[in-house]
């Protein structure tokens, strides 16, 4: 189109307006009062969504600390907490400020503030999130990390637990040093069993042959006995159970494979049972040996584990070792009540709320859209039949305009701007007018219904204006075109 | 011959079982002065309304110019009426405007040019003998003033035929013979003529071809006729 075509089309739909005065009014005065509900509308429903929303970041998640968590894994947690999805927001609260919280919401606080010293409450984890519908999968997601720490702290990154004989955690150095400790008396004591057997029978094998004599095979278990001594692990957890094993094993009696009740370490006696057969060395190393039966112990548990039952470490004490094996099956399942976790302690989630919210937000944002559709029907039949009145006036003039060879577009572009100017003028208004009053209603809130304000925030005048405004006069401008087009299409069929 | 309007064998029959037209055939050649005479109700409107493409015809093919009408879209219709000035009984002016105006309203729909329309407009105006009334509005005309305005109007894009659609119908004789010489002085200067009447007394003076219809049937087409000629 041409910009001086353009410029009559705007001049017309000016002088359009201009003439048509009070049709045209009329039709100004319909589009005040559909985009005035409609703004209306927007501001209530913006405004449940918002205050629903900060509902919803209130019910956040809490991840409460084991009390022996490093700072390095504190640090570590709260990073692989931040990858989530749709997490917002992890807020580290220690020990202390948790107290102090506590504190401040108690009315006798006097009685916390003796707990300083030795302060009852862990460490936590605020988490905020997008919102309350992704409440569910970060829960879950959190009780996936939640296992995978426990299991973490539970081994070392190669899988191994070193212990000492206490039970208690030992790094590896000083497991190592442990095992070369045992591994030089064992070859020691070895060495002399085989020097013996040696001289009784022929000094012709080498010291690194294969042993077939009983001597030999006595000779390495009494050095094997002695070193049992040195051995650096009986492990607390499994160590109970190895312990019988072990027993049998270095006696070099393959009938003790049966003594074990536990399955879970039923084929770590067979691969003990074999060794005083292998060389003079295998045997002298047996402290070796025994940190894979470990290893197999671990394996095994995990394995059980995996089937979906979890053993409970807390219940293996030392003292019902023997116990131990049953307990295993009837194990609790992780997240009763009352176990505790070594990295996560608990998870506190308000799932019922969340739930609750959600649905009514959803409730809410349908009941409004279908507001908004019932409206935008109802504006454009009102705008419809008030332009229409205008064009029935102008029916000649379009006629005419036909005759002479006008385009349909030509025919409708004054039109189209005459709607569009009415619509804009007409939203315009309107907006002005919410924007105002709204801003008087927030005042006004704020002044006389302090107990609503304390409650809940509403969106400022400006920010929800600004969002509020170009949808409003869009609309009225669209309500102004569909109402003129859908005017003039019935005279444009000449 | 070069027939600027090319009818052949066209019948209408409207939608409520009217008969407009029945096996009608006429040519038109360019620069021809045609009067399509017939009692109301015979044909002539079904005819206009054919050219101009407002309604189709049931059978049979309307040429216009070499354009065939029923191979016209919808969209190009436009571009057919500014080849048909158009002039009716009831002048057809819009009254919110002047005379100027709406001469000029003609050639803005066509997108001229604003100084092609100021060239324009007052050469037509002094054609159709209305220079002094430019600024008029259509209430304050004669009857004549107001048909020559709507002459005006249709011939300020220069098309090639001028479809007149009983244009004296509403004049006293004196000013309707006014407006048959302007016709027939825009006639001499190229423009085919073709105008439907009922107006003996002018059919008669002009001496120009005739061409009869009744009930939708072609009686009588005869070149320098008069409004009763037989064949």
């Amino acid at each position: 189109m041409r910009f001086r075509t353009l410029k009559y089309h705007f001049g017309q739909g000016v002088r359009g307006m201009a003439k048509n005065g009070f049709m045209s009014l009329a039709a100004i005065a319909t589009v005040i009062a559909c985009s005035f509900i409609l703004i209306l509308s927007l501001c209530v429903c913006m405004n449940i969504d918002y205050i629903l929303k900060q509902f919803e970041e209130n019910i956040g998640i809490t991840v409460f600390l084991g009390p022996d968590v490093s700072e390095e894994m504190t640090e570590d947690i709260g990073n692989r907490i931040k990858h989530i999805d749709h997490v917002t927001d992890v807020v580290y609260k220690s020990a202390d400020d948790n107290l102090t919280s506590a504190i401040e919401s108690w009315e006798n606080a006097s009685i916390l503030e003796g707990l300083r010293d030795d302060n009852p409450l862990p460490s936590s984890f605020e988490i905020k999130l997008e919102g309350a519908k992704y409440q569910d999968s970060v829960v879950a997601e959190l009780e996936a990390l939640q296992l995978s720490i426990e299991s973490e702290l539970n081994a070392e990154p190669d899988g191994t637990v070193y212990l000492d004989q206490n039970g208690n955690q030992i790094t590896k150095e000083q497991a190592a040093q442990g095992n070369t400790q045992a591994k030089t008396e064992g070859t020691q004591e070895g060495t002399t069993a085989a020097k013996t057997a040696q001289t009784t029978e022929k000094p012709s094998a080498p010291a690194t042959e294969v042993v077939t004599s009983a001597a030999q095979a006595d000779a390495a278990v009494s050095a094997q006995n002695k070193q049992a001594e040195a051995e650096p692990a009986p492990p607390p957890e499994i160590s109970q159970q190895s312990a019988p094993n072990q027993q049998p094993a270095q006696s070099a009696q393959p009938a003790a494979a049966e003594a074990p009740q536990q399955e879970t370490i039923q084929t770590d006696p067979n691969a003990e049972a074999v060794m005083p057969e292998e060389t003079k060395e295998d045997v002298v190393y047996s402290s070796a040996p025994s940190q894979d039966l470990m290893n197999t112990i671990m394996s095994a548990v995990s394995a059980t584990a995996g089937g979906g039952i979890y053993y409970e470490p807390s219940s293996m004490s030392s003292t019902d070792a023997g116990v131990a094996g049953t307990d295993l099956y009837d194990a609790k399942l992780y997240g009763t009540d009352g176990y505790e976790y070594k990295g996560i302690e608990k998870i506190r989630h308000a799932t019922e709320e969340s739930h609750m919210l959600v649905r009514i937000n959803t409730a809410v944002r349908i009941f409004s859209v279908i507001i908004m559709i019932i409206l935008c029907i109802i504006s454009i039949s009102i705008i419809m039949n008030t332009i229409r009145l205008t064009v029935v006036i102008r029916k000649n003039e379009i006629n005419i305009m036909k005759y002479v060879g006008a385009t349909d577009w030509f025919i409708r572009w004054p039109f189209i701007i005459e709607g569009m100017l009415m619509g804009f003028i007409g939203s315009f208004i309107s907006t002005v007018i919410c924007f105002f009053g709204y801003t008087e209603c927030l005042h006004l809130l704020s002044e006389k219904l302090t107990v609503i304000a304390n409650i809940a925030q509403f969106i400022g005048p400006f920010e929800i204006f600004a969002y509020i405004a170009p949808i409003a006069l869009l609309f009225g401008v669209l309500l102004g075109i569909i109402g003129s087009v859908s005017s003039i299409r019935k005279y444009l069929r000449v | 011959m070069s027939s600027v309007i090319k009818i052949d064998n066209v019948t209408k029959i409207y939608e409520n079982g009217a008969l407009g037209l029945k096996d009608f055939s006429l040519d038109i050649d360019k620069g021809e002065f045609v009067f399509i005479v017939g009692q109301s109700g015979s044909g002539k409107s079904t005819f206009m309304r054919i050219l101009l493409k407002e309604i189709e015809p049931t059978t049979g093919d309307v040429f216009i110019d070499d354009t065939d009408l029923s191979m016209l879209k919808r969209k190009k219709i436009p571009y057919l009426r500014r080849k048909l000035g158009c002039v009716f009984q009831d002048f057809r002016l819009l009254p919110s405007k002047t005379v100027y105006e709406n001469v000029a309203f003609a050639m803005q729909v066509v997108e001229a040019s604003n100084r092609n329309i100021r060239r324009s407009v007052p050469q037509v105006l002094a054609l159709v003998g209305l220079h002094k009334k430019a600024k008029s509005y259509p209430d304050q005309l004669s009857g004549g003033e107001k048909q020559r305005v709507a002459i005006a109007r249709a011939i300020i894009n220069k098309p090639p035929i001028l479809l007149a659609d009983e244009p004296t119908g509403n004049l006293d004789p004196d000013t309707a013979w006014g407006i048959m010489e302007l016709l027939k002085e825009i006639n001499s200067r190229g423009t085919t003529v073709v105008m439907a009447t009922h107006a003996k007394d002018i059919v008669n003076r002009m001496r120009k071809r005739v061409v009869h219809i009744e009930n939708g049937v072609l009686i009588s087409d005869v070149a320098e006729g008069g409004y009763d000629d037989e064949i």
